[in-house]
């Protein structure tokens, strides 16, 4: 890792990786936020649909947790 | 991406959904373990909130979907992926 050019068939071969990588990302965001915000959203188990209580519950959970990720990366980034 | 990785992760996200679903529903609906059956509430609660997990993780999917930022180049695999999820 010196700085040296990587061949094309490398380059390939990262950006394979790093597709695969976003897509597992992806996957895994939305399993741990679906689990935070059900933990923390739903209650009810009287019936069967998200009454709206929940469903407002649940985006402003997402809408949060969003926020806090760019807050968060910022920080980060300027660390 | 070839089908093969695709296949892979798709088995990988279900098996992971269906973890994280007995998990969380356990957690709400059973609360103890001193019969060896559930009671008639137990089952409608873990009927109930497979149902709400679901509807809940769908609500999440099209959010974060909707947010997330652009894949590395390849565009074309995200409905593929998508239609086999359900």
């Amino acid at each position: 890792m010196s700085g040296q050019k990587l061949s094309a068939k490398d380059e390939q071969r990262i950006v394979n990786k790093l597709n695969k990588l976003q897509v597992e990302q992806t996957m895994e965001t939305t399993l741990d936020l679906t689990n935070k915000c059900f933990q923390a959203c739903i209650t009810n188990f009287r019936i069967r649909k998200l009454d709206d209580d929940e469903e407002l519950c649940v985006y402003k959970c997402i809408s949060l947790n969003y926020k806090f990720q760019i807050i968060i990366l910022h920080k980060f980034a300027f660390l | 991406m070839d089908d093969v990785s695709i296949k892979l992760i798709e088995m990988k996200m279900i098996a992971a959904m269906f973890q994280s679903l007995s998990d969380a529903c356990s957690a709400k609906c059973i609360s103890k373990y001193t019969e060896g059956s559930l009671t008639t509430g137990e089952e409608a609660c873990v009927e109930r909130c497979s149902q709400k997990w679901m509807d809940t993780f769908k609500k999440v999917q099209t959010k974060v979907a909707g947010s997330a930022g652009q894949p590395v180049e390849a565009q074309p695999q995200q409905p593929e992926q998508k239609k086999g999820w359900f």
